[in-house]
């Protein structure tokens, strides 16, 4: 019954572990909730500033991928307001890259093989204060990252000196950032670089016939259909698709037009 | 040091119960307290601490959404290391675990209700004494150092 007393610091020591615990859990479920519900850029400005109240930054954007440059969907504090369009480089741009973490901003993480590709920078000019040039003690740069394709980038900036974040609090911030790209993507109203890069670089093997021919397979069209729609012969439809199949090393003609699909070819042939 | 410069400080009432914060602010009040706010909602916390920047502030422990502990730990993330705003934790909740857990958390006093209003009052003038001593040793000391970890 009587077991000894507990060391004031090591009580001290777990409650505070357990209060930090619940704190971070409690952001990554209010963020939950969020994007749960409405979607759009107020629940994306909502979680910034759940993510800002839970690190204690003075100030923050979140940053979407939109053709080679960066537009700030939410800001809050001395920066940037929203709207705000500029090309994605130096910092931001590394950021982007999937293995930037391992340039400047791994931190020592206790999960074996957990990849963190944020970038914590020290007293530097950053792109994001007003006004502007100024220089920042502490900015930490989140590439929002989902599904193997970079959305953007959640920034939170403090004008005074820091020292270096919680290792748990930036995990909690990575998976923040995670949520966010997964909403982005939903939203469809961004198509991330990398997504568009892709497709390009898919594509880039294929003569222009050949990409006509292989938007209209989705539709499920004959090779005399497709001639029909494109002007040419059946036979040179089929060649057209054998082509198509070899170049892109693909088996037949339905996994043509899976990918079709997946590179966003909708059944009447034009890109979403 | 007169009596002035503490009854001139500024105090924030945390509660739920809007019957408790009136109790304490006419407590405050008899004394000569003439800067006090108060809320009934927990998560407007942070955004008061900014605005009003309190000396001192009066937590309840038991409200929803945001209870006492989870402001303690947000009130910690958002202070700076070397600064002294004491929190003093009035509660009905009389188990050891609760006060054990709030001074653990941060908390600088804990009173259990109901409480003697002059007690209490004695505990908020020691607190609001010692910030005003810190701000003076502050004012002295100009060095800016980095702040600690988020704040904490």
């Amino acid at each position: 019954m009587t077991d000894a007393p507990p060391s004031a610091r090591a009580l001290r020591e777990r409650y505070r572990s357990d209060q930090s615990n619940s704190a971070r859990l409690r952001v990554l479920c209010d963020a939950g909730r969020v994007l749960a519900g409405a979607g759009g850029d107020d629940a994306m400005a909502a979680v910034l500033g759940l993510a800002l109240e839970f690190s204690a930054f003075e100030a923050g954007a979140l940053l979407l991928c939109e053709a080679d440059a960066l537009r700030i969907r939410a800001s809050r504090g001395p920066v940037l307001p929203a709207g705000a369009r500029f090309t994605a480089d130096g910092a931001l741009a590394a950021v982007l890259k999937p293995d930037a973490g391992r340039i400047t901003g791994r931190i020592a993480d206790h999960l074996a093989g957990h990849t963190s590709s944020h970038l914590v920078r020290r007293n530097v000019v950053s792109r994001l204060p007003l006004p502007a040039g100024g220089v920042v003690g502490m900015e930490i740069l989140l590439p929002l990252t989902a599904r193997g394709a970079t959305a953007g980038v959640l920034a939170l900036v403090s004008r005074k000196a820091l020292a270096d974040p919680d290792p748990s609090d930036l995990q909690t911030l990575e998976t923040l950032c995670t949520m966010l790209a997964m909403a982005a993507h939903d939203g469809a109203a961004i198509r991330p670089v990398q997504a568009a890069r892709r497709i390009e670089q898919v594509l880039a093997p294929l003569t222009a016939r050949e990409r006509e021919v292989l938007a209209l397979l989705p539709q499920g069209l004959t090779n005399a259909d497709i001639g029909r729609k494109l002007g040419i012969a059946t036979g040179t439809v089929k060649v057209h698709v054998e082509r198509i199949i070899h170049k892109l090393a693909l088996g037949d003609r339905t996994q043509a037009a899976a990918l079709a699909v997946e590179l966003g070819f909708v059944g009447s042939g034009i890109k979403p | 040091m007169n009596a002035n410069d503490i009854l001139s400080m500024r105090i924030l009432i945390v509660d739920d119960q809007p019957g408790n914060i009136q109790v304490l602010e006419q407590m405050l009040a008899r004394e000569g307290f003439d800067n006090v706010v108060s809320t009934v909602d927990p998560r407007r916390v942070l955004d008061l601490v900014t605005a009003f920047d309190p000396d001192l502030v009066l937590l309840d422990l038991t409200m929803p959404g945001l209870d006492g502990y989870d402001v303690l730990e947000q009130l910690k993330r958002h202070t700076p290391p070397d600064e002294f705003r004491p929190v003093m934790v009035l509660t009905a909740d009389v188990t050891q675990e609760a006060r054990r857990r709030a001074l653990a958390l941060g908390a600088k006093d804990f009173l259990t209700k109901p409480f003697d209003l002059v007690e209490a009052t004695l505990r908020i003038c020691n607190l609001l004494e010692t910030r005003l001593l810190y701000q003076r040793l502050r004012a002295l000391a100009k060095v800016e150092m980095p702040l600690g970890a988020w704040y904490r």
